[in-house]
């Protein structure tokens, strides 16, 4: 008796931790279809609020800030991520522990900082001092993916490449960088996501000229409950999820092939 | 001549890779908190911030009401940790050494949570929480009340969804930890005659601190400075630290005391780590002498 | 010989170094420097307006852009701090028309932001209610124009005070044994509170001293047991899902939801409440004043006018607009210029420093 009830204790509990966890999306995933306004019962099963969601001028602009943002802090963040790992390799010493501090530091201190310098310049806020802010989020997730992807590189391919004769270029476009593929659509796909959930350097980094997403959920929440929020926020999980997937596909297809 | 100069520059090619990265970071983060400390440290109007050095605003926000505020991000940061750890090691547990098969599906499935927007978590909460939701419809069913309560503009609601939210933060150390653990050392044990709960103290447990410590000062750390939560769900009766940092840069315009804050509530953030990384150095000192 | 050598590679790595790091310093440079780029792509028939973000509809810029050609570009901004740190920042701000509240516009001017206003260029000032115009902040109304008014008071339902509410006065909200219901929720602005504690307190609001502002401050620590939230935006909500029965808030807010729900009333206290006016006030960095008067001109327009009022449920400041309104979009009794109700508004002036206001916020908070 005893020993059935410890077997099933356990899976019993990480199932209601689940829900737990899985609780509150559900109910907005829910609540999106329903027919009627908050706070209303179930009144029915409607896409009302999705068609809001598509004619509103104001979240398409939104969205384009947002993707705008996310998509440049994207390349910048993985162009020089990995120039660095690149570089960082003949250097022998390990100095990618200096761009931890990019996600340990609360974002908030680096958030006002930034605000700070900016002001002291004056520089506009607007969209490019977002970019400049995700940006160096996105280093501190794209170097050290970068870097211990590098790492289980077996640099005799490399330095068999040299012997053959090929230039330091030719080596990096079809050696090491057809290596890094995965690591570095992964690490992309991270910046993407944190880019585009970030809502602290947006929020003082950005004024209100340029408006993203996560900024203007903010301002529908403080001024009540509207059920395109909903919807709203039901396609930012389905699409956030999806990037998951593809992300946990690929890692597990880089398992698999050590 | 030419040759040897284009040789050094090959040599030197590694810094021309590496400078851009850096230049960022200390042009963006090195330089910020620098800032911050300068601002703290001068108090003149408008926008010349940077002049008249004074330790007048360190004095000004030594008083008791910010420190209680600091207190109270350092209760409430402490209070997720703690919760969180206890509640995600059976979960992280399950995850690395209970279940053999379909690991990838459970990984994904605790993945999402932790990528979905706070604010929309946030937004989420606000439908269990408030006057016609879940929790007052289930205890209104189970008759454990008569009238509806009102959950939200709350502690509770804010300690719930800090919870909430930072529970994913906890497992990804913990399972990354456990998973290294060599699984004859669990075998060997459970060979030995140990029982479940010994094999639990004496092996799994010390193996996985190293997971423990990253998690939790993961989680304490981050969510100290949280100010989305505390804002939307606190009903702003009380502020946190989040909250009065916001208070001061965009309502009251004070940037001197503001910065002054910030230096204060890091540097007791920073005392309040240092204590708890002491208490689980002693925890670890004192499993081994009951080992 | 050797030494000579150690020292030219030296010297020659630092030059290739120190290359290398101009180079990159120049793009970050030129990268940081877009941000300024993008401020120049202004079209030459357009006018950049800086709006509260519930107090404009876009179908009027639109019919504006149809009318006359020329293109809004709207800015919102969540608070007036907000505005002025927007113009203290950068100098060259891209602005024509903002709409500024009454308190900001004296910070405005002194810190020559504000452009005066050729009054013979406007065609409604006439119409606008002399009590609104020559105030304290700006007494000959040189640099703006009021447009919009609205007053603080107490929003409740009517369903739980089934007598009505037991009093028409502000120490329902601020003296516990008066307080009519379990939790009220309470505005979250500094300056406002503290004018509406001045009233109960029956003080001159243009002198206030330390006692005085240590009563306040007491005073709101008290009030905090029974305050279920501090909140600008939620009001309405907070009555319509009955979270509170009792709320101070904005009148807008209340007649927004009141329109919708026939359970809520408005109130302004006996005492007497605050008039918050936003006007209109030229930037002075703007250089397009033809299109600027064009637009002033468009939206004092009685049919323009009427139809934003009416929108968001907010009260002109222009005399035909404002006594067509029907009562509904008004929600309280004698409350024109010259009625009963509003004879007790005033306006609150900038006698105190910020400092003592956070002074007071803050500790009341951290409690």
């Amino acid at each position: 008796m005893k020993l059935k009830i410890n077997k099933y204790l356990l899976p019993l509990y990480v199932l209601s931790f689940c829900l737990f966890l899985y609780l509150p999306i559900m109910i907005l995933m829910m609540y999106s279809f329903n027919e009627g306004g908050f706070p209303a019962e179930w009144q029915g099963l409607s896409l009302r609020w999705y068609y809001d969601l598509f004619e509103s001028v104001e979240i398409w602009r939104a969205f384009k800030n947002s993707l705008i943002v996310a998509v440049g802090s994207a390349c910048l963040s993985l162009s020089m991520g990995l120039m660095l790992v690149c570089g960082a390799k003949q250097l022998k010493k390990n100095i990618v522990f200096f761009f931890f501090s990019n996600i340990l530091i609360p974002d908030i201190v680096i958030a006002v900082g930034m605000l700070s310098l900016f002001s002291y310049f004056m520089v506009p806020l607007g969209l490019i001092t977002l970019v400049i802010g995700h940006t160096l989020l996105g280093l501190g997730f794209t170097i050290p993916v970068l870097k211990s992807r590098l790492d289980e590189l077996d640099y005799r391919l490399v330095e068999a490449s040299y012997d053959l004769g090929a230039s330091s270029l030719y080596t990096f476009r079809y050696v090491i960088l057809p290596f890094l593929y995965p690591a570095i659509v992964v690490s992309a796909l991270m910046v993407l996501i944190v880019s585009f959930d970030d809502f602290v350097i947006a929020f003082f980094c950005s004024g209100s000229s340029a408006q993203t997403l996560s900024l203007y959920v903010f301002t529908m929440i403080r001024l009540g409950i509207s059920p395109t929020v909903n919807a709203l926020s039901t396609i930012m999980l389905l699409v956030s999820s999806f990037f998951i997937l593809a992300i946990s596909i690929l890692q597990a297809r880089l398992a698999n092939y050590e | 001549m030419f040759d040897e100069l284009k040789k050094l520059i090959k040599s030197e090619s590694y810094f021309f890779l590496i400078t851009p990265a850096f230049i960022w970071q200390v042009a963006f983060l090195v330089l910020p908190v620098l800032f911050i400390i300068i601002l703290s440290l001068s108090s003149s109007q408008g926008l010349d911030l940077v002049r008249n050095y004074t330790l007048h605003n360190f004095s000004e926000v030594m008083s008791m009401s910010h420190v209680r505020i600091v207190m109270r991000s350092i209760m409430l940061a402490s209070c997720t940790a703690i919760a969180s750890l206890l509640l995600a090691y059976p979960v992280a547990y399950f995850l690395a050494l209970y279940i053999k098969r379909y690991k990838f599906f459970f990984l994904f499935l605790l993945s999402v949570p932790f990528l979905i927007n706070v604010l929309v978590q946030v937004y989420a909460w606000f439908f269990i929480l408030e006057k016609n939701g879940l929790f007052n419809q289930v205890l209104f069913f189970l008759g454990l009340i008569k009238k509806p309560v009102n959950f939200l503009n709350s502690s509770f609601a804010v300690y719930l969804v800090m919870f909430h939210v930072y529970l994913p933060f906890m497992i990804m150390p913990l399972y990354s930890s456990l998973e290294k653990i060599d699984i004859k050392l669990i075998e060997a044990s459970y060979d030995l005659g140990s029982s479940f709960r010994k094999t639990l103290l004496h092996i799994i447990l010390p193996l996985s601190m190293p997971g423990i410590r990253v998690g939790f000062f993961l989680v304490y750390v981050v969510s100290f400075g949280e100010y989305v939560i505390p804002s939307l769900l606190g009903g702003m009766k009380l502020f946190f630290v989040g909250t009065l940092i916001s208070e001061y840069f965009f309502i009251g315009k004070d940037w001197h005391l503001g910065a002054a804050f910030i230096c204060l509530s890091w540097g007791m953030l920073f005392l309040s780590a240092m204590m708890y990384h002491w208490i689980f150095n002693k925890i670890m000192v004192q499993s081994k002498i009951i080992r | 010989m050797n030494k000579k050598n150690y020292y030219l590679e030296l010297f020659l790595k630092t030059q290739i170094r120190l290359s290398f790091l101009i180079f990159w310093s120049g793009c970050l440079t030129a990268f940081v420097l877009l941000s300024y780029v993008s401020q120049n792509f202004i079209p030459e028939r357009s006018l950049s307006v800086y709006m509260w973000a519930d107090k404009i509809d876009e179908s009027i810029l639109l019919k504006f852009e149809q009318e006359t050609g020329i293109k809004i570009y709207v800015n919102y901004y969540e608070s007036n701090e907000e505005l002025i740190t927007k113009f203290e920042v950068s100098k060259n701000i891209n602005c024509d028309v903002m709409v500024p509240s009454e308190y900001i516009i004296q910070p405005l001017i002194e810190s020559g932001f504000l452009k005066k206003i050729d009054k013979s260029r406007c065609d409604f000032i006439d119409r606008i209610y002399p009590e609104f115009m020559n105030k304290s902040f700006d007494l000959n109304n040189e640099y703006s124009l009021p447009i919009y008014w609205d007053v603080l008071g107490l929003g409740y339902t009517k369903s739980f005070f089934k007598d009505g509410l037991p009093s028409n006065s502000w120490s329902l909200i601020f003296d516990e044994k008066l307080v009519p219901c379990k939790e009220i929720s309470m505005i979250d602005d500094s300056r406002e509170a503290i004018f509406i504690a001045s009233k109960y307190f029956a003080w001159d609001n243009k002198k206030l001293n330390i006692d005085q502002l240590n009563q306040i401050k007491s005073l709101f620590i008290a009030q905090k047991k029974w305050v279920g939230a501090y909140t600008d935006f939620q009001q309405g909500y907070f009555l319509t899902s009955k979270t509170y029965p009792l709320v101070v808030s904005q009148r807008e807010r209340i007649v927004r939801e009141m329109l919708l729900y026939n359970d809520l009333a408005f109130t302004v206290p006996e005492e007497g409440s605050l008039l918050m006016l936003s006007n209109i006030g030229i930037s002075s960095t703007s250089k397009k004043d033809d299109l600027i008067y064009q637009f002033l001109n468009y939206i004092y327009r009685y049919d323009i006018l009427m139809y934003n009022s009416k929108k968001f449920s907010i009260l002109p400041c222009v005399q035909d607009v404002l006594e067509k309104l029907p009562q509904e979009y008004i929600g309280v009794e004698e409350l024109l210029p010259g009625q009963a109700n509003f004879n007790r508004l005033e306006i609150f002036s900038n006698v105190l420093t910020q400092k003592q206001i956070n002074d007071i916020w803050i500790a009341f908070k951290s409690f």
